[in-house]
């Protein structure tokens, strides 16, 4: 038997269970998804991003993850993996939802700019994409209301730039085959020491 | 009786086994070792070691959408979703497609399968725990179903021989509720772990934490390499380190010279001689040319699964309206599982500055506390608690991580430890829980299909709170932050630990299987799986399997030669 209880699982607690499970402190894409609400469903469309839309999710993905001694987030592939991702797995609604607040992240950029994201200067956009930033995760966050378009493109990136090779092995740490198993060792001594060991889950 | 003289002779083995998961590649093991030309038949594709385990070497950032599956795809596995992890790109491919493989949930089922050589002994969990001597009296003691006919004591020498072989690590604890077995070292807790358990050691008396006793290999054994900590167990292992009919049974069998394994192979029903109140064999179909073709044996060991293999003797109505071996009427009744997905979890503050090396493929356990000394809560029986201590993920939120370099050494610095467990409680075998067979609706091959009608009862929902309550209770105990309870509701066949279809007992007429898995009134018929289960007691089966199989192997072989079969 299949209880009413259990398929009334909250939200809140599906997203606590997903930190727990992955045991890891940020609430992935899958949680994510559980978080949309409804978005009104859009007139069909390639299953990819336009050439402008991509190239505003790849200046503001290297806004949060730039290249540094290591690739940035495009370089890494993470927003081909974020694209194949939102046009593959993720749901008809759920892609509705991420361009509509991506369209209406490029009108706001216009209206306070003066000028399209994509032709604003590196600066501008840089400090506009802070600003954005900043306002998203300063309001109170609604747990059954979609997420502001910057906390959903910031996880989103985050989390899928730790699925790319660059981000398990380069800037984490990741041994597929360890050999041996230390219990407790000093996080200053773990392998290449002082790093996170990837999530190879 | 169909008896196909030409092809008689080709087609006659000594044993037939039918299965090649735990039990099967068990039963196909000691039936070659003893000299006996076997057939091993399995439903499903070959799988060979290694070399047909596609995604062995393979790490995440290597798969697919971040190693999930398109929505789209995953409508094609319904049932295989529902346990949250099955379906991922690296190891989709060992489980059912269930729009080919469809049956009825009047109640809500989960079966969960793999439809392959090897079966689930590719995905399995591993943990390896023997019953104990209350498990094996509960039954009587309790006045539930019926009694085992069996006890500890005859069983012991069966769980250390297979314990030998497979390779179980694990730690020597002494207790009367959860035996110690032939263990390889044990694997080790972490920090966090260690601490807890002395907590929970010190705040309750009578409840204690060891580490899990799982079937991957601590040292080099039996030609067979250590375990190297990647924890991709359920992807194959290329080291062959955690026990797999592939890793361990099959290449036993094998070089005995007396196996033959077929593949492709879906036995439809055992074949009887009435003259002789004996099977003679079975009947399959052919997946590859969709032909049915008998094979003759002295002894069939139906090892399919608890479900496939009471689904074979219900479909065996040839000389038995109700199915061979159904004279009691309690063939695919009494279904049980373990019920899980319930616990809590919690924050763990101190050794900001400890970690680990490698993966370790094994958590810690909680052995039963409940109802040890008579029955003292409003439920009867117990549960185990599995659970670890990890590490992973980084210390900031996604809103407290800054953007831009700085987010690369931001997420380098570790998140706090966190300790969860869930509870794995025993299911009373009730008879009013049961599957029967459906032609109403048939399957790829135009087989009947299963339909289940079973459900918990009042004493696994009042277990499931206090498995709930006492997790919470403990962890708070122990000193973590932010404990939640999770509860994810229970469902039978989500533990994968389905049993009871062909229940063990002493009375013929309340059992469908004697002591010796012999079917009563067919004694050249064992079944050794999941199905001869007479209770379910809290502990994973796939050990006790393995025992009563090589038990059943050896009782086979000593009454053949006596004539008796």
């Amino acid at each position: 038997m299949y209880t009413k209880e259990s398929q009334l699982i909250s939200r809140r607690e599906a997203i606590k269970k997903a930190a727990m499970v992955f045991g890891g402190v940020i609430s992935t894409p899958a949680a994510l998804s559980i978080l949309q609400g409804c978005s009104p469903t859009q007139k069909s469309r390639s299953k990819s991003f336009s050439e402008l839309e991509r190239a505003t999710v790849e200046t503001i993905a290297d806004i949060i993850i730039p290249t540094t001694d290591t690739p940035g987030a495009t370089e890494a592939g993470a927003v081909q993996l974020l694209e194949d991702v939102l046009f593959a797995v993720r749901s008809e609604e759920e892609q509705n939802d991420f361009l509509v607040q991506l369209e209406n992240f490029e009108r706001v950029a216009k209206k306070e700019l003066g000028t399209s994201f994509s032709s604003a200067t590196p600066d501008q956009q840089v400090e506009f994409v802070t600003k954005m930033h900043d306002a998203a995760f300063s309001q109170e966050l609604d747990w059954d209301a979609p997420k502001p378009f910057m906390w959903q493109m910031k996880e989103a990136i985050v989390h899928t730039y730790f699925g790319t090779e660059v981000g398990m092995t380069q800037v984490h740490q990741y041994i597929q085959t360890p050999g041996r198993f230390d219990p407790c060792v000093p996080f200053s001594e773990a392998g290449e020491g002082g790093k996170v060991w990837a999530a190879n889950w | 009786m169909r008896l196909n003289i030409k092809a008689k002779p080709e087609n006659t083995y000594d044993a037939i086994v039918v299965g090649s998961g735990i039990s099967g590649g068990w039963a196909a093991k000691e039936l070659t070792e003893k000299g006996l030309k076997t057939l091993m038949l399995e439903r499903g594709r070959q799988v060979k070691h290694i070399e047909d385990y596609p995604t062995a070497t393979k790490s995440h950032y290597e798969m697919p959408y971040r190693n999930q599956i398109p929505e789209e795809e995953l409508k094609d596995y319904y049932v295989q979703n529902r346990t949250g992890y099955a379906m991922r790109q690296t190891h989709k491919h060992w489980w059912v497609k269930d729009t080919d493989h469809p049956y009825t949930e009047i109640q809500r089922f989960d079966w969960m399968r793999g439809y392959h050589v090897g079966g689930r002994s590719l995905m399995w969990g591993r943990q390896s725990y023997r019953l104990s001597k209350m498990d094996f009296e509960a039954n009587e003691k309790d006045g539930i179903a019926i009694p085992w006919p069996i006890t500890y004591d005859e069983i012991a020498p069966w769980y250390s021989y297979v314990e030998r072989f497979a390779g179980i690590n694990g730690k020597k604890e002494g207790l009367t509720q959860l035996p110690d077995g032939d263990f390889l070292p044990a694997m080790e807790m972490n920090c966090v772990e260690k601490e807890v358990k002395k907590r929970i050691e010190q705040k309750f008396e009578g409840r204690m934490m060891t580490i899990g006793r799982s079937a991957n290999l601590t040292r080099a054994h039996n030609g067979r390499a250590s375990c190297q900590y990647r924890n991709m167990c359920i992807q194959g292992c290329p080291f062959g380190a955690y026990f797999s009919t592939q890793s361990s049974t099959l290449p036993a069998a094998m070089a005995t010279g007396n196996l033959t394994l077929r593949p492709d192979s879906i036995v439809t029903e055992v074949l009887f001689d009435p003259e002789t109140q004996r099977a003679t064999g079975v009947r399959i179909l052919d997946t590859e040319t969709m032909e049915y073709k008998e094979y003759y044996a002295k002894i069939v060991f139906l090892c399919a699964s608890a479900i496939a293999s009471a689904y074979i003797l219900m479909n065996s109505t040839e000389h038995f309206s109700e199915g061979m071996g159904n004279a009691s009427g309690e063939l695919g009744r009494n279904i049980m599982d373990h019920h899980l997905n319930i616990g809590a979890y919690g924050t763990f503050e101190g050794f900001e500055d400890m970690y680990y090396y490698g993966r370790r493929p094994n958590g810690i356990y909680i052995p039963r506390f409940r109802n040890l000394h008579g029955n003292d809560m409003d439920f009867i029986r117990g549960y185990g608690y599995q659970g670890s201590a990890s590490r992973t993920g980084w210390k900031k939120s996604i809103a407290e991580l800054s953007i831009g370099a700085k987010i690369k050494e931001e997420v380098n610095e570790p998140g706090p430890w966190s300790f969860g467990i869930g509870g794995f409680g025993e299911w009373l075998p009730y008879h009013e829980n049961k599957m029967t067979l459906t032609t109403q609706k048939l399957d790829m091959y135009g087989m009947p299909t299963v339909v289940f009608d079973a459900g918990p009862g009042e004493n696994e929902m009042k277990m499931r709170e206090d498995m709930k309550n006492s997790a919470a209770e403990m962890l708070e105990a122990a000193g973590l932050k932010n404990v939640q309870t999770f509860d994810d509701g229970i469902a039978l066949g989500k533990g994968i630990h389905e049993m009871g279809t062909a229940r063990m007992g002493a009375d013929p007429n309340k059992s469908v299987v004697n002591r010796w898995n012999q079917i009563h009134k067919v004694k050249n018929v064992f079944v050794t799986d999941g199905a001869f289960m007479t209770s379910s007691a809290a502990q994973n089966p796939s050990l006790t399997y393995m025992a009563f199989t090589a038990r059943a192997a050896d009782h086979a072989v000593s009454e053949l030669k006596k004539g008796n079969l």
